[in-house]
C-alpha cells in the first residue's frame, strides 16, 4: 500500500473536494470543478436509482489524473457529466470559472466540441474519410475556415507521428493507428481537457505502451491536461493523481506510483 | 459546413451505390415519366400552333350537303341529280348579312390533272405533274396564311375570264421546270397536257410558295402533283364536259374573317344563317367549322393525356421520396455510432440535421437530373420515332420545376429521419452496437 494513500469513511467523502487545494498557478482558474455531483435516474418513479453520491474534485491545468473505478461505480456517469454528455441531477460543475451544468443543449455542444477532446476505447473515428478530413471534424463544428482546419490537422497528425497516414481512411489503419489519430482528433480545438476513456482497452499491450507514451509525452512536453478514465491498476499508476471511485463515491486519492 | 456536408453525402452515397440507385429510382421514375409527357406535349402544341398558323385561324369553312334526315340507302332516290350547292343567291346574302365579319370569300374547284412542261425544253427531264384548280379573286386572301406569292403577283381583275391564259405556280413547278428561279419564271408559258389528250398554254404571271404538304402518290418528291391555279372560269372551260359538275355546284366555300371577329362565336351565326337561307322542305344543310375549335379540342385532349400522365408521375414521386425517408432512416440508424461521436466532437442538432437533409437532398436532385435526361431522351424518341417526325421542343419550364420538385422531395422526405438523427442522445449513440 502506497504510504501517501489516504483512507477515509464513504461518509466524509462527501464533504472533501479532492484537488481544491491543488499547486497550481497563480490566478489561473481550474479546468473542471466539481461540486456535490449527484446523478440520479428515473426521478420520482419508485425505480430511482442514485448513481453518483455527491462528487466533488477540481482538476488544475497541466495535471494528469485518472479516475480508477470497478465497473459499476460510476465511472461512465462520472465521465459523461465531466465530458459534458450528460446533465447532473445537482450540484455544480464550474469549468474554466464558468458554470456549465445547466447550459441548453446548444451551447453544451459548443463547450463540449471546443473544451473537451475526447478518446474512446473503440476509437470512433468517422469511416470513409481520411485520417486527415476526421482530425478536422471538432473544427468543422467549431466554424474554423477550411484552409485553417487542415493545416491545423496536418501539423497534429505530424505530432502524433501519422503524417505518412494521412489520406488513409480508417479501414486502412492499424488500432493503435487509429487511437493515435483520435488523439490528434482529441487536440484539434486546443480543447482544456482531454477525456481519454479506456484508450488502450482494444489495444495489445506493446500498442497500449506507445499509445501511453503519447499521452506522457502531450502531457509533458505539450502542457496538456489529461483526464484519464480506466479500471486499470498499472495504468493508472502512471498518473500524477489517482482519484479512487467506488459505488459513486470518490474514496481516495492518490499519488502514481509510476509517475514521472 | 455546406460544402463539407456535400461530399459527405457523396462519399455516403457512393459507400452503397446500388442501394442509392435503388433508392434514387422512385424519383428517376416519377420525374422521367413527367417530363417524357411535358416534351411530347410541348412538341405537340407548338407544332399546332404552327399548323394553326398556317390553317388560318381566322378562317371559316362552310360545307353544304345532304341533311342527317337523308336516307343514304333508298335506292329509289334519283340520287345522279342530288348537288347540293351554294347558290350564288345565298352568298351575296350571307356577305350583306355580315359586314362586319366577313373579310373576303374564297372559292375553288378542281379540274383535271395533267402534266406540264416547257417547250423547247427535253419533256422527260424538265415535267410537273399538276392538278388544275379554278378559282376566284377571294381564294388568295383566304389563303393567305398557308400561301404567299413569292414572285410575279395574284390575277388582276380584268384576267378572271375563260379567256384568260393566265396561271400561278408552286415552287415545286419552278424547281422542276426552271431550276428554281421563280424570278426567271415569271412570264414564261408553259404546255400543260390534260388527260384528255388536250393541251393548252398558259403564262405564268406568279409564283407562290405553300407551306402545306400535299400528300399524293409520288414515287419522288420531283413527281409530287402541285396545284396549278387558273381562273374559276378558265379551269372551267377546259375541263371538260364531263367534269362540269364541280365548276356548276360549288358545295365548299372559305371565309376570311376581319381581324377581331370572334370567329367561334361567328362561325355559329353563319351556320345558322345558312341554314336559314334553305328552303324548309330542303335536302340539304350547311355546316360552318373553323379550325380553332378543332386546334383547341385537339389542344384539350393533348392536356388531359398530360394531366393523366403526370397525375400518375407524381405517385411515382410520391413513392419514391417514401423510399428515400425508409432508406435515410435505415442508413441513419446504421451511422448512430457516428452520430453520437459527431455530437461528442461538437456538433449541435441542427449541424446533424443539416448533414443528412443535406444527403437526401443530394440523392434526390442526382435522382431528378437523371430522370430527367431520361425523359428528355424518351420525349425525343416519342416525338421522332413513333409520332410523325416533329421538332422536339423542350418544355424547359417543366426541366426547372423537376428540379424544384426533386429538391422539395428531398427535403420533405428527408426531414423525418434527419430530425431523428439530431434528437440522438449521444450517449446512447455512442453504446449502440
Amino acid at each position: 500500500m502506497p504510504t501517501e494513500e489516504e483512507k477515509i469513511l464513504p461518509e466524509e467523502t462527501a464533504e472533501i473536494n479532492y484537488g481544491a487545494d491543488a499547486p497550481h498557478e497563480e490566478g489561473t482558474d481550474p479546468v473542471i470543478s466539481l461540486h456535490q455531483i449527484v446523478k440520479k435516474y428515473y426521478i420520482g418513479s419508485e425505480n430511482e436509482l442514485e448513481v453518483l453520491h455527491g462528487i466533488s474534485l477540481t482538476i488544475w491545468p497541466g495535471e494528469f489524473t485518472s479516475i480508477v473505478g470497478e465497473s459499476g461505480s460510476g465511472k461512465s456517469t462520472l465521465m459523461n457529466i465531466i465530458g459534458l454528455l450528460d446533465r447532473p441531477t445537482s450540484g455544480t460543475y464550474e469549468m474554466l470559472g464558468t458554470e456549465v451544468s445547466d447550459l441548453k443543449d446548444k451551447d453544451l455542444s459548443y463547450i463540449r466540441g471546443r473544451q473537451i477532446g475526447f478518446v474512446f476505447q473503440t476509437y470512433n473515428l468517422i469511416p470513409r474519410i481520411s485520417a486527415l478530413k476526421n482530425v478536422e471534424v471538432p473544427m468543422m463544428y467549431a466554424r474554423i475556415p477550411q484552409k485553417e482546419r487542415t493545416e491545423k490537422a496536418e501539423a497534429l497528425l505530424e505530432m502524433v507521428g501519422m503524417q505518412d497516414r494521412m489520406n488513409h481512411n480508417p479501414d486502412e489503419l492499424s488500432g493503435g493507428q487509429k487511437q493515435r489519430v483520435a488523439i490528434a482528433r482529441a487536440m484539434a480545438n486546443d480543447p482544456a481537457l482531454i477525456l481519454a476513456d479506456e484508450p488502450t482497452g482494444a489495444l495489445d499491450s506493446k500498442t497500449g505502451r506507445l499509445i501511453m507514451d503519447l499521452f506522457h509525452r502531450l502531457h509533458e512536453e505539450n502542457h496538456k491536461t489529461l483526464l484519464l478514465i480506466t479500471h486499470s491498476q498499472p495504468l493508472a499508476e502512471e498518473t500524477r493523481r489517482i482519484l479512487t471511485l467506488s459505488d459513486g463515491r470518490i474514496i481516495g486519492e492518490r499519488r502514481g506510483t509510476n509517475a514521472s | 459546413m455546406l460544402h463539407e456536408n456535400v461530399r459527405l453525402a457523396f462519399v455516403s452515397m457512393a459507400a452503397n451505390k446500388l442501394r442509392t440507385f435503388l433508392t434514387m429510382l422512385g424519383i428517376i421514375i416519377g420525374i422521367a415519366a413527367v417530363i417524357a409527357i411535358m416534351t411530347v406535349g410541348n412538341t405537340l402544341t407548338v407544332a399546332n400552333q404552327q399548323q394553326m398558323a398556317t390553317f388560318g385561324v381566322n378562317n371559316v369553312e362552310c360545307y353544304i350537303g345532304g341533311s342527317d334526315s337523308l336516307d343514304y340507302s333508298n335506292e329509289d332516290f334519283d340520287w345522279n341529280n342530288f348537288h347540293p350547292a351554294f347558290t350564288e343567291d345565298m352568298l351575296r346574302k350571307m356577305i350583306a348579312q355580315f359586314p362586319e365579319e366577313i373579310e373576303a370569300v374564297g372559292i375553288s374547284a378542281y379540274g383535271q390533272s395533267g402534266k406540264a412542261t416547257v417547250q423547247g425544253k427535253n419533256q422527260d427531264q424538265y415535267y410537273a405533274n399538276v392538278s388544275m384548280v379554278g378559282i376566284n379573286p377571294g381564294y388568295m386572301d383566304v389563303n393567305s396564311s398557308s400561301m404567299t406569292i413569292t414572285a410575279g403577283r395574284n390575277f388582276r381583275s380584268n384576267e378572271l375570264t375563260a379567256d384568260s391564259w393566265y396561271c400561278l405556280v408552286d415552287q415545286m413547278l419552278v424547281s422542276n421546270l426552271f431550276d428554281g428561279d421563280a424570278e426567271s419564271a415569271v412570264g414564261k408559258k408553259i404546255t400543260v397536257s390534260l388527260s384528255h389528250d388536250t393541251a393548252y398554254e398558259y403564262t405564268i404571271v406568279g409564283v407562290y410558295s405553300s407551306n402545306q404538304m400535299q400528300f399524293a402518290d409520288a414515287t419522288s418528291v420531283k413527281d409530287m402533283q402541285t396545284n396549278l391555279i387558273v381562273p374559276f372560269q378558265n379551269a372551267k372551260a377546259v375541263a371538260g364536259e364531263d367534269s362540269q359538275d364541280s365548276f356548276n355546284y360549288i358545295s365548299d366555300i372559305t371565309i376570311l374573317t376581319k381581324t377581331g371577329t370572334d370567329v367561334i362565336s361567328f362561325t355559329t351565326q353563319l351556320q345558322d344563317f345558312m341554314n336559314s337561307q334553305l328552303p324548309s322542305d330542303t335536302l340539304y344543310q350547311v355546316s360552318c367549322y373553323n379550325n380553332a375549335e378543332w386546334i383547341e379540342e385537339s389542344n384539350k385532349s393533348l392536356r388531359q393525356m398530360t394531366l393523366a400522365i403526370t397525375a400518375i408521375g407524381a405517385i411515382a414521386l410520391l413513392v419514391g421520396g417514401i423510399g428515400v425517408m425508409n432508406i435515410m432512416t435505415v442508413s441513419i440508424m446504421e451511422r448512430t455510432r457516428e452520430i453520437g461521436t459527431r455530437k461528442a466532437l461538437g456538433a449541435r442538432n441542427s449541424d446533424i440535421r443539416l448533414q443528412f437533409i443535406t444527403e437526401a437532398i443530394l440523392i434526390c436532385l442526382l435522382g431528378g437530373i437523371i430522370g430527367i435526361a431520361a425523359g428528355l431522351l424518351i420525349g425525343y424518341f416519342a416525338c421522332t420515332k413513333l409520332l410523325a417526325g416533329y421538332t422536339v421542343t423542350i418544355s424547359w419550364m417543366s426541366v426547372w420545376a423537376a428540379f424544384g420538385i426533386s429538391f422539395a422531395i428531398g427535403v420533405f422526405f428527408g426531414f423525418y429521419p434527419a430530425n431523428k438523427a439530431a434528437r440522438m442522445d449521444p450517449i446512447e449513440a455512442l453504446r449502440y452496437e
